[in-house]
């Protein structure tokens, strides 16, 4: 069927729900084939963000002096570097995913909550790619696989969710102004100096305890490195507090997202 | 299914942008106990008060000039922007065929892309395999179907995204003058395509500015002008108001005084002030007339240097700069119109047969020798609007109106020809 408005009564909804999800699979699928295609690198380039930023940040912690808990600094500044990388690159991405798909909303009525979904996919996959090269780090360090890794897809579902919250509030923001669009990338790099990515959570706590309690990223990117380094369960209380602040951002940003996509294309 | 209706407009008004604001100055005015009733003060308004019906099967011309609010209509039909107020309803799958090419990204293959297209239409997968062998074929791209996008010339690109549309299934075909992509044999096989939906009980909404393309592909029309409709009905109907439209909007020369015509080019042994057109019966000034009428152009020239002989033409053009005809003044009468002080010009032009529309005049004087005495370009505007006996033979369209006639040849007469 070839229609997406809702009152077509020869669509079934198993059909619908077909359509909506070969859309977003082929959104995702040119988003990632098309976007490396014209490069000398190609593919590559899914895992050289986190790479980086892991080899940067790892001199930065090593500079400061910043204390890896006895434990491999670059294995232990990646395990939280590569989810910080997948938040950090949905959040930012998002309001731009909306933009950069301006004529197929002039054109169509596609359900509009699926941009913010096609960036949350195409991130997603550059962070399991990084995956890769994290459980290969990971094992040249000789940290092992543990049952712990069981907690793992439940942490990425809530990297996913609160980036998914955050960025479509600011993507209908950025509908209406775009300020968002040049001011993300500051913001997120602030946040990710509040956050145990290249130093320690229990410094955090000693330093800084209100930040540490009140930085919703803390409980989650630092359960990485708990599962991932040590073995160990996250904290869950931590992990309620962070899902509360997911729920809350989503209880304001889904209406507005709602009410803003309405307007898309008066004011794209 | 085929006896109800397809499409319902009813009462949409549209204003761009987000609604908080006027909303706001709406809840002030509430407060203040003004007149809040008044929509039209909450503007700037695209679409005004616009209700209609089309029947299944239908084919519904939407006409207007550029800013009528034409793009508005068909993005609300479309439903990718939503109305102020009233609403827009849709009985079955319609399918805007808007914006081709929305959607193809540049990098990917030919064959990638249609995918995509089908996807971004609503196919679900399995649909667009079963599809995809014909929408190739439609598209006639060959081997370049696996190179990338921006390799293609842009005939090439429309041509995907028009094959991708065109075998879409669906009950409602929104159309905005897409036709004019590919080459004269791509052009034509898409117009076959579209009188085959159309002639399968389609119903199909095209929207164009050209009036005479509403003739060729349908059955009932509507004007918008300003946002409103201004008439609904035949396309014969439709066409006489359009051209009405255009008939009070004459414009004349803007620099008409002494001063700003010495600002003009040429030599100035003499300037051109003014023009006028007039009816030859009862000299009455007039600004428009139907195909095959005569007028009397009069043109009154400050004269500074008596000008004993002088070349002048005055020249018709269409919209589209096309020059319907020169008129010079002959060789043979340059000697009675010699100049010797300010004077007005006259010619009379019998029988104008150019089909309805806006057209202009241009004017130009120069010396026998060659250079330019004056000249005024767009120096006046003058429409020509449709006749009874025109409208019958309108078929043919273009910008002369040829009288002619049609019959069957006897078998008598072809053989008294080459018995010769």
């Amino acid at each position: 069927m070839s229609q997406w408005s809702n009152n077509n009564p020869s669509q079934n909804t198993r059909e619908i729900w077909l359509s909506y999800w070969n859309l977003l699979i082929s959104l995702v699928s040119r988003d990632v084939r098309a976007r490396y295609r014209r490069t000398v690198l190609g593919p590559l380039w899914a895992i050289i963000p986190a790479i980086l930023s892991t080899v940067i940040l790892s001199f930065l912690s090593g500079l400061v002096g910043a204390s890896s808990e006895g434990m491999p600094r670059l294995a232990f500044v990646m395990a939280a570097t590569v989810p910080w990388t997948f938040f950090q690159s949905s959040v930012v991405r998002i309001p731009h995913g909306v933009l950069a798909n301006g004529t197929i909303l002039r054109k169509m009525p596609v359900p509009r909550q699926i941009f913010p979904f096609v960036v949350l996919f195409t991130t997603a996959f550059d962070f399991l790619m990084s995956s890769i090269v994290l459980v290969v780090v990971l094992q040249l360090f000789q940290i092992p696989i543990t049952e712990a890794w069981l907690w793992l897809p439940l942490l990425l579902l809530m990297t996913g969710a609160m980036a998914w919250a955050v960025g479509i509030g600011l993507s209908a923001f950025t509908i209406y102004r775009r300020d968002i669009l040049f001011g993300i990338q500051y913001i997120m790099q602030v946040w990710l100096f509040l956050t145990p990515v290249m130093y320690s959570s229990r410094d955090l706590l000693d330093e800084w305890p209100l930040i540490y309690t009140l930085n919703p990223a803390v409980p989650i990117i630092d359960g990485f490195r708990q599962v991932l380094i040590f073995g160990q369960a996250p904290n869950l209380g931590g992990l309620l507090i962070s899902a509360a602040f997911t729920g809350l951002v989503l209880a304001v940003s889904l209406p507005f997202y709602r009410f803003m996509s309405r307007y898309f294309v008066d004011v794209l | 299914m085929r006896d109800g209706w397809a499409l319902r407009a009813s009462d949409i008004w549209k204003r761009y942008g987000l609604p908080v604001r006027p909303w706001l100055r709406r809840q002030v005015d509430q407060l203040r106990g003004g007149n809040f009733e008044d929509r039209a003060a909450y503007g700037p308004w695209a679409l005004r008060d616009v209700s209609f019906e089309v029947k299944q099967g239908e084919s519904l011309g939407i006409v207007g000039k550029n800013g009528a609010g034409k793009s508005t209509l068909l993005k609300l039909i479309a439903g990718v922007s939503p109305a102020t107020y009233g609403s827009v309803n849709v009985n079955g799958r319609l399918f805007p065929m808007i914006e081709l090419a929305a959607g193809i990204h540049r990098d990917l293959t030919g064959r990638e892309n249609i995918k995509l297209l089908g996807a971004i239409m609503g196919f679900t997968a399995s649909r667009m395999e079963a599809k995809i062998a014909e929408i190739e074929d439609f598209a006639e791209l060959g081997d370049w179907l696996e190179k990338p996008v921006w390799q293609y010339s842009s005939g090439m690109q429309a041509r995907l995204g028009f094959s991708v549309a065109v075998n879409v299934d669906a009950d409602i075909l929104l159309i905005d003058e897409v036709l004019s992509v590919g080459d004269v044999n791509f052009q034509k096989k898409c117009l076959n395509r579209m009188d085959e939906l159309s002639n399968s009980g389609v119903t199909i909404i095209f929207v164009t500015h050209n009036p005479y393309s509403i003739e060729r592909l349908c059955e009932r029309a509507i004007y918008l002008e300003a946002g409103s409709i201004k008439a609904s009905g035949s396309p014969s109907e439709i066409l006489t108001a359009y051209f009405q439209g255009a008939l009070d909007r004459s414009t004349v020369i803007a620099d008409k005084d002494r001063i700003a015509a010495d600002l003009r080019e040429g030599t100035g042994a003499f300037r051109i002030l003014d023009i006028s057109m007039h009816d030859p019966v009862s000299g009455r000034e007039i600004t428009g007339f139907s195909t095959g009428e005569s007028v009397l152009v009069r043109i009154t020239l400050d004269v500074r240097e008596p000008t004993p002989s002088y070349r002048f033409s005055l020249r018709i053009v269409d919209p589209a700069n096309t020059v319907v005809s020169f008129i010079d003044v002959p060789i043979s009468t340059r000697q009675s119109l010699a100049l010797e002080r300010d004077s007005v010009l006259e010619c009379r032009i019998d029988n104008i047969n150019v089909l309805p529309g806006q057209y202009w005049i241009d004017l130009v004087a120069r010396e026998v020798a060659g250079p330019v005495i004056d000249s005024v370009s767009y120096a006046y505007a003058f429409s020509v609007h449709v006749s009874r006996e025109v409208i019958e033979q309108m078929e043919h369209r273009g910008i002369i109106y040829l009288p002619a006639s049609w019959r069957l040849v006897e078998e008598s007469e072809l053989e008294r020809v080459s018995g010769n």
